[in-house]
């Protein structure tokens, strides 16, 4: 699809409906905002965050997939929602201090970047790898091989070390990486311009975000929800 | 700020105090409400509104343009003008035609953009926006005023001021959208071109650029009806028409989901007050300037009660009357010996007041608007980089005991006594506007929004009761996910002492046209006149200097705007 047949939608308007829309498919409260958080933050990136946003809300959602297990540093995500938990592993690999946990079956693991972006600063770092494809996020910097970006589910290792990375990621073919300027640039873009999304992707999400609305009654008309029933003045 | 106590921290009256909805709901705009800062700064940048086109027929219809120009580039503002079939002028947010619509753009609109905003923005949410805009707005004509206005004018005379006085605006919007909304800018990249860089600074703009159209409409109006005959609306009614503002209860919910930005408003508006209240002695100038806005104040509340339909605002307005009568005559220049001329006279004033929040809240907006020197300074501390994150190292105990220390005020509340609960939030099909409903008597209670943070907090603490108090935070919310709002909101407010409203909001009882007048009043909004639980009409620029009249001397002494068609209580 070309750029012309995409429409035009801000990082707010995605960013709200990808909270109702997550809230919709039974994200406990609060996990829906930062998943919308992380779904912004990669669309505005080029890193397909609408794309995620779909994968999860296309996928089973069940009491046991909202609930990821925990058995020593392994978690089961066993299918689960990864945007509605990104943030709570990527929490819970800092309270590990360094030690790799591991996520089987973690789905679209670059969802797991925006938080850990967040999070990096001075004194923490991470590391993330899924078999060849590696990420690593830094204190105001990223860099990440563009096949980690393409995974669909993948068993991840994620690592919050303390301080600043040692090295920067083993070489690479510069073509395969995506540098924290480039990523910031993206961003900058996406804000002066907008974002663009197929048509038919930005329905199904405005579709899943409409699965809280509450239709109005004839009660709540006559109560004068939405303003006045006969304002002329 | 100046003065050799500025630097001393002031005292502040306590969140406890502040934060109920029987507090926030007397709130009165302050000289540091968006609006009057908005205002203040196009004054002081020498800001100038240039009419760029201007396509109306005899009837009005058809569009115009404006450049605004600013120290930092100019903008545009798009007006459309439309015929509305009576049968379709409704206020309700609901509404799908208009008799007027408008943009707000980041730059001015060429000729090829004019067109694109005249297919989309007459059409408003069924319409899209690019990222070049800002704000979009639609406004009706006033019944009550527009017509007989271009009446008079189309005749040769003015039109009655005490009606301009008693209506006060010739249109009245009722959506002002901005931050992304349907397509629009995002206020990140608002803020980065660096001209409205503060929150609501565009959608104040959009508004007062309303008014300016308005004001031009009537008079184009006039003129095409009444040919030489006719005469154009004077100076003092121009300045006492606004723009009215028919809100309903999307406002609410935002109180509650940006508990960091309500925190610095607040916080903002007390820290001027506090400074105020310090002052040790009055001046004979600064006593005259009180006297002076008193009697504004007064008559200003004549004239809202005027305005006002709903009885109990009108009887709270009537005590207000009175109580400032007695206090003119208190502190008239015979007077003053008994309250205003000893130590920390505006602190004495707001103990006068007594347990009256409604004369209180007044007279702590003539405070605040008597001391630009200690205050203006406050004017951009409006902004804040909302940021809400768990802290997951932290043992529940602890966060237990953060509970029990701020949150007291919600475990106070009896969640088992009937109508505790009563109401729900919700997003409505329609425009996904957001609304309230009764819990057991209405459907959606499952889709309710999350704005029950006293029950929140109460459940969050029961939960932490039975968990091992050195268990991280981090883990306790691996299991129990559905407390991650609540514990972020807390972990996250601890800087916030304003960022809570201290009431039950799923109380049956609960009055939501409390929330809006706090929100509205930041905004700079007067005339609050409740037309049921869940709207309310107020105006806005009502006196404020006119496009012309920016760089005047005295342009920003428009606090308790008065047509002055009465003076008596």
């Amino acid at each position: 699809m070309t750029g012309a047949e995409r429409i035009h939608v801000s990082l707010a308007e995605l960013r709200t409906a990808a909270s109702r829309a997550l809230d919709g498919a039974g994200a406990p409260a609060g996990t829906e905002r930062d998943g919308a958080r992380s779904v912004v933050w990669l669309e505005a990136r080029g890193l397909r965050g609408a794309a995620a946003l779909l994968f999860d809300l296309r996928a089973a959602w069940g009491p046991a997939a909202r609930r990821p297990s925990l058995t020593g540093r392994r978690v089961d995500l066993g299918g689960s929602p990864i945007l509605v938990w990104a943030s709570t592993l990527i929490e819970t690999a800092m309270l590990e201090a360094g030690a790799a946990i591991f996520l089987q079956g973690c789905r679209s693991p670059r969802a797991l970047l925006p938080e850990a972006a967040v999070q990096a600063g001075p004194n923490l770092h991470f590391m993330l790898r899924a078999g060849a494809s590696r990420a690593l996020v830094a204190n105001g910097e990223m860099t990440l091989d563009r096949s980690f970006a393409d995974l669909d589910t993948a068993d991840v290792q994620l690592v919050a070390a303390p301080g600043q990375p040692r090295s920067p990621l083993p070489p690479a073919p510069p073509r395969t990486r995506l540098s924290a300027r480039e990523l910031e640039a993206r961003h900058g873009a996406s804000l002066a311009g907008g974002l663009r999304l197929a048509p038919g992707d930005w329905q199904e999400i405005r579709e899943a975000a409409a699965r809280i609305l509450v239709p109005a009654t004839e009660r709540s008309h006559s109560r004068g929800a939405g303003a006045e029933v006969d304002d002329n003045d | 700020m100046k003065g050799a106590d500025a630097a001393a921290p002031a005292t502040l009256r306590p969140p406890g105090e502040v934060m109920r909805l029987s507090r926030l709901g007397r709130f009165h705009p302050t000289r540091l409400s968006f609006a009057r800062v908005l205002v203040r700064r196009m004054a002081r940048e020498g800001w100038r509104i240039e009419t760029a086109v201007r396509d109306l027929d005899d009837d009005g219809y058809g569009r115009a343009a404006y450049r605004v120009h600013t120290p930092t580039g100019a903008l545009g503002f798009a007006a459309f003008s439309h015929h509305l079939d009576p049968a379709d002028r409704t206020d309700r947010v609901i509404a799908e035609r208009w008799d007027a619509s408008f943009a707000l753009t980041l730059e001015p609109p060429s000729p090829a953009d004019l067109e694109r905003l005249h297919d989309n923005v007459p059409r408003q949410e069924a319409g899209r926006c690019g990222a070049g805009e800002i704000v979009l707005s639609r406004a009706n004509r006033s019944v009550r005023l527009f017509d007989t206005t271009v009446d008079s004018l189309a005749g040769g005379s003015q039109p009655p001021l005490d009606e301009i006085g008693r209506v006060g605006y010739l249109m009245r919007t009722t959506a002002v959208y901005g931050n992304g909304k349907f397509g629009l800018a995002d206020f990140e990249e608002v803020r980065r071109r660096g001209v409205l860089t503060l929150p609501f600074q565009a959608e104040m703009l959009a508004v007062y650029l309303v008014r300016h159209f308005s004001l031009e409409l009537i008079d184009h109006l006039a003129a095409r009806r009444g040919g030489s005959r006719a005469a154009t609306l004077e100076r003092t009614r121009r300045r006492a028409l606004g723009v009215g503002n028919a809100t309903g209860l999307g406002m609410a919910p935002f109180l509650v989901n940006h508990p960091q930005l309500i925190s610095r408003w607040i916080h903002g508006r007390e820290t001027a007050l506090a400074r105020v209240k310090e002052v040790e002695r009055a001046t004979p100038a600064k006593l005259a300037r009180f006297r002076s806005l008193l009697a504004r104040a007064r008559i200003h509340v004549a004239e809202w009660r005027a305005q006002a339909d709903d009885a109990a605002l009108g009887r709270r307005l009537a005590a207000v009357a009175g109580r400032l009568v007695e206090l003119e005559r208190a502190t008239g220049p015979d007077r003053d010996g008994k309250l205003l001329s000893g130590r920390r006279p505006w602190a004495a004033l707001a103990a006068w007041a007594g347990d009256d929040a409604e004369t209180e809240e007044l007279l702590n907006s003539i405070l605040i608007e008597l001391y630009p020197e200690r205050v203006d300074d406050l004017e951009t501390a409006t902004g804040s980089a909302e940021r809400e994150e768990v802290r997951a190292d932290m043992p529940v105990d602890a966060l237990r005991r953060t509970i029990e220390d701020r949150y007291g005020w919600a475990l106070e509340v009896d969640f088992d006594r009937p109508g505790s609960q009563g109401l729900f939030w919700y997003h409505s099909e329609e425009k996904e506007e957001p609304r309230l409903g009764f819990r057991y008597e209405e459907p959606g209670a499952d889709r309710e929004l999350r704005l029950g943070i006293a029950r929140r907090a109460a459940e969050l603490r029961r939960a932490l009761e039975r968990e091992d108090p050195a268990l991280p935070t981090g883990r306790f919310l691996l299991a129990n996910p559905e407390f991650r709002q609540i514990v972020r909101r807390i972990q996250s407010l601890e800087d916030s002492p304003y960022a809570e409203i201290r009431d039950n909001l799923l109380d049956r009882d609960c009055e939501p046209a409390d929330m809006l007048r706090c929100k509205l009043s930041m905004l700079g909004a007067s005339r609050f006149d409740p037309k049921s639980l869940l709207w309310t009409r107020v105006t806005f620029f009502q006196g404020a200097p006119l496009a012309g009249e920016l760089q005047d001397p005295g342009a920003d002494d428009w606090a308790f705007a008065t047509t002055g068609a009465r003076t008596d209580p």
